[in-house]
């Protein structure tokens, strides 16, 4: 009785203690967790629109980097962030898309050149693939072959060709499903607004 | 000491009293992947690429050290019949811990460990080293012990990891930095994919044992 009492005391203080560590990290790095992943966003966003930064830019440079040159407009359900040069062009537009993968969520940046047909730069911000096969979508060996690709076919449909990772086809699947996805949303947008 | 600390070392007498010896054991006599077959399932997992496979080595020994240090702290007041399930969240708990650390003030690194943070929990070497040494023996000897061990794991993992991805790419990439590269290399589908990670590890135990792994322990029974 006393040896069943003393365990469950310990299982409680345990628990509690281990409880009370995860809960005080977790509101401690909050805040510095939440801006590192919008950090992470932005990088991504600035790198596809081809905009150019420090390397080494923490958070708060990368903030000031989009504000300066990207202007960020919606268009019926998509939103563009815009690429704008000094002389008021817009240089370059990226959406930024998503679904679900094959473990966990995948998030992406879809850069388009001005005429928001050709791909600038495709690029994976999220993602928790299969490390060394379907992880292999965050690599500028996958995505360089997106470059300069049209996100429709001649024959008009929206969608986005490309050589499928071998050894992860669900990954190939899901991000297949997901560009083809965001074409489509875009050609809409573009097409409501006369493009 | 030795006399106050019973040896229970998973078949390795005498090394719960030093260092050197429980060093020896845990990178090459007693090697938890080679000779244990322990904690293969990561090693298998992720040893697609040389860095992955140091990345994942390095977390490790950084958990199963701290894990071992605080369990061994902990080893006369956690009650034997709940030892496992106290092991456990203490280990988890310190895994999340340092992933949220990371995550904080880590950044570049959280996202290459990334999808590798819960598999450490699900180490069997972290566990195997609480259960077999760190409960029975002082913290000093049992960080060495943990050390040991997951130096003994990441050696393996890298020369997986090298075999694989310079068989199976022919290349050796760290980060953005290409290292090697074999012009023209058609990528070998068996190495990358989850054969190459068995019979490269079937392979690699051969070759150790050839090389005397086995002599050694003969000699120790």
């Amino acid at each position: 009785m006393k040896r069943s009492l003393y365990s469950l005391l310990f299982a409680a203080l345990l628990g509690a203690v281990c409880a009370g560590l995860l809960t005080a990290a977790r509101e401690l790095t909050a805040a510095r967790r939440d801006a590192n992943a919008q950090a992470e966003r932005i990088r991504h966003v600035l790198d596809a629109l081809g905009v150019e930064y420090e390397t080494d830019a923490g958070p708060k440079q990368l903030i000031q980097a989009f504000e300066k040159n990207v202007r960020t407009v919606k268009r019926d359900n998509v939103e563009f962030h815009e690429y704008v040069g000094s002389d008021g062009t817009v240089r370059a537009a990226a959406v930024l898309f998503g679904g679900k993968g094959l473990w966990g969520p995948i998030k992406g940046v879809l850069a388009l050149e001005p005429d928001r047909r050709t791909v600038r730069r495709i690029t994976f911000y999220q993602q928790e693939e299969t490390p060394g096969l379907g992880g292999e979508i965050a690599t500028r060996g996958f995505t360089q072959q997106f470059d300069g690709k049209k996100i429709v076919s001649p024959a008009g449909e929206p969608g986005l060709e490309f050589k499928p990772i071998s050894g992860a086809t669900m990954t190939s699947q899901r991000v297949k499903d997901m560009l083809n996805r965001v074409a489509r949303q875009i050609l809409e947008s573009e097409a409501a607004n006369g493009r | 000491m030795g006399a106050s600390a019973p040896n229970m070392t998973g078949g390795m007498p005498g090394a719960g009293g030093r260092p050197i010896l429980a060093f020896r054991a845990g990178v090459w006599n007693d090697n938890p992947i080679a000779v244990q077959i322990l904690g293969i399932c990561s090693a298998l997992a992720i040893t697609t690429r040389l860095e992955n496979a140091l990345v994942m080595g390095a977390a490790v020994i950084f958990v199963v050290m701290m894990s071992s240090l605080i369990l061994s702290l902990l080893r006369k007041a956690i009650p034997r019949r709940i030892r496992m399930i106290a092991e456990v969240a203490i280990i988890a708990t310190f895994v999340i811990l340092v992933d949220q650390f990371l995550r904080a003030y880590y950044w570049d690194m959280s996202k290459r460990l990334g999808p590798y943070v819960g598999l450490i929990i699900t180490n069997c070497i972290i566990m195997g080293r609480a259960e077999a040494f760190a409960l029975h023996n002082r913290p000093g000897i049992s960080v060495v012990d943990a050390a040991a061990n997951g130096l003994g794991y990441t050696f393996i993992l890298a020369i997986i990891g090298l075999v694989r991805e310079l068989g199976g790419r022919g290349e050796i990439v760290f980060g953005e930095q290409v290292l090697v590269k074999i012009p023209d290399y058609p990528m070998n589908l068996v190495l990358t994919g989850a054969p190459g990670a068995f019979i490269a590890l079937g392979f690699l135990v051969a070759l150790l044992y050839a090389l005397g792994l086995r002599k050694e322990r003969e000699a120790r029974t």
